[in-house]
């Protein structure tokens, strides 16, 4: 089993994948959610995509809850942001980690959320 | 004139010379006490097995009458081994013959031989038609799988939004999945052939499970008729191996000189008897020569080689360097004539194992009520008194005991011993050097 990603690596390999893809990143952004706010680990507010690498070490689960994440999903349903949600306890290794970045950046250039 | 440490330290090194030599006098009698206790304990088992063999041939009721009537031994027949072993013989008549009309006994070839037998060859055929099936399952094989059937992931009821990161894991599982599938470009592609074999073998399994468990029950019926035919050939020599336990626990339990009468018309048992009690006497008193004597002077052996290696040590401190020891308690602590005791107690004990271990002369053993194994075994020359029974026999028998030599004297470890532990004077208030 892969030794689990700390927050810095986890945050800096997906920022690598997200910037690649030609996002302006502003780390630990403010968004809005159904009257709170919430801060990121990384968000282009212009093209509204962004993550959270949830950790422990981070203190993450205090501020994203259970219904701080199904308000961001219900914002995402609604089509008015597009954040990638990983747990740390989700992912294998970085090779999983950056991957499912792709993939996810892969999804919003599908459907034309990015070019 | 007194004794200074010098003096001391030298006289307790020879006298920890000649212990240890002494120690292993005694550790050489302990190895040959268990290596001859071994072989007697084999001889006596297999004297016991011939006497008792003579004294009970057969397991017929003639000979348990004869062999209970000569050795005094009503129980014999009281212990009814012959209307026990005819209820074991019904009981195993019984099952076998059950068993050989049991069809799954009875048609066992028809139904499992390996090659024509129903059961076989449609395990067999049914085991054939699986295989396939079996492959697309095994391929299918992911710690994931469960989970991408329970979301129905490759089909339209998969709703897991892109945002989680459960959605890439599916993917990546579906993906790894799909690479055993050379040809094969999207799981929806291969998980219809997934469904179908694991439908195949839900269908197959209970099947061959329930052949599986009808062939092996067939197999045990077998083994098990194997096992109530060799118990019921060997039942007459169980229950005759049986009987003789009996019997050598009685001649274990009566006095040699109960059997003197019913013996005398049958001299060919008598050399057997008198060899089973003859060995069992060595056997006894090898024990009480180990455990009365040889343990006990290893012991003491052990403790005075410890006072002395302290009392070295405690005599080698600068503080106690002053230490002055008084001649007469200097002179009883390393008396020479004392060591030469201890070694020469120490050769008899090892004489007298010796001496009963090398006994071979069953045959001028007695039914006599007075007659004692020891004295014949040590020619009288041997005082055996740390033995429970022979001073219980030279109570009963002053004459006897007269007649005996004392060559062991038990005070003479005791004594030796004593002057060992003889206390220092000068610091300990003895004698002052001052």
């Amino acid at each position: 089993m892969n030794a689990r990603l700390t927050e810095r690596e986890g945050v800096l390999l997906l920022a690598r994948e997200f910037v690649r893809a030609g996002l302006s990143l502003t780390e630990d952004c403010p968004i809005e959610v159904e009257g709170g706010t919430v801060h990121l680990d990384a968000y282009d507010p212009a093209r509204r995509v962004g993550f959270e690498f949830v950790t422990d070490e981070a203190g993450d689960r205090r501020e994203i809850g259970p219904e701080v994440v199904a308000a961001l999903e219900r914002k995402m349903e609604a089509g008015e942001a597009w954040i990638l949600l990983v747990d740390e306890w989700d992912v294998e290794g970085p090779d999983d980690l950056a991957l499912a970045a792709r993939r996810f950046l892969g999804e919003l250039r599908s459907r034309g959320v990015l070019a | 004139m007194t004794y200074g440490v010098a003096q001391f330290q030298a006289a307790a090194k020879a006298q920890l010379s000649e212990l240890g030599q002494v120690r292993a006098r005694l550790t050489e009698l302990k190895r040959a006490h268990g290596e001859r206790r071994e072989e007697l304990a084999r001889r006596l088992n297999a004297a016991k097995d011939e006497l008792t063999a003579s004294l009970l041939p057969a397991f017929t009721p003639e000979a348990l009458a004869g062999a209970a009537r000569l050795v005094g031994f009503p129980g014999l027949l009281q212990k009814g081994f012959p209307a026990q072993a005819e209820a074991e013989r019904g009981r195993l008549s019984a099952r076998i013959a059950g068993i050989e009309a049991e069809p799954a006994y009875r048609d066992r070839r028809l139904l499992r031989d390996p090659l024509v037998g129903t059961l076989t060859r449609a395990l067999k055929e049914l085991e054939e038609f699986r295989k396939p099936f079996a492959d697309v399952v095994e391929r299918f094989r992911h710690p994931r799988l469960s989970r991408l059937l329970e979301v129905g992931y490759g089909t339209p009821r998969y709703a897991v939004p892109f945002w989680r990161t459960s959605y890439y894991a599916d993917w990546k599982a579906g993906d790894e999945i799909l690479e055993r599938f050379p040809g094969k470009d999207a799981f929806e592609e291969i998980l219809p052939g997934y469904l179908e074999a694991a439908g195949m073998l839900e269908t197959y399994d209970p099947r061959i499970a329930s052949l599986r468990a009808e062939i092996l029950a067939g197999q045990r019926l077998e083994e098990e008729l194997g096992a109530q035919r060799q118990a019921l050939e060997s039942l007459e020599p169980r229950y005759l191996g049986l009987a003789r336990i009996a019997l050598a626990q009685h001649l274990e339990d009566v006095p040699l000189d109960s059997l003197a009468g019913a013996l005398a018309g049958r001299p060919d048992l008598a050399v057997l008897v008198r060899k089973w009690s003859g060995l069992h006497h060595q056997l006894r008193y090898l024990d009480a020569i180990a455990d009365g004597q040889i343990e006990p002077a290893f012991r003491r052996v052990d403790d005075d080689v410890r006072k002395l290696q302290k009392d070295l040590v405690k005599y080698s401190r600068p503080k106690n360097s002053g230490t002055t020891f008084a001649p007469d308690a200097f002179q009883r602590r390393f008396d020479r004539t004392r060591n030469e005791k201890l070694r020469k107690r120490v050769d008899r004990i090892g004489g007298a194992h010796e001496r009963v271990y090398a006994f071979e002369s069953y045959d001028r053993g007695s039914f006599a009520s007075d007659f004692l194994w020891w004295d014949l075994m040590t020619d009288g020359r041997i005082d055996g008194n740390f033995i429970p029974e022979v001073r219980s026999y030279y109570e009963a028998h002053p004459d006897a005991a007269a007649r005996t030599g004392t060559g062991l004297d038990p005070d003479d470890l005791a004594a030796a011993s004593a002057a060992v532990s003889t206390r220092p004077a000068g610091r300990d208030g003895l004698l002052d050097a001052s």
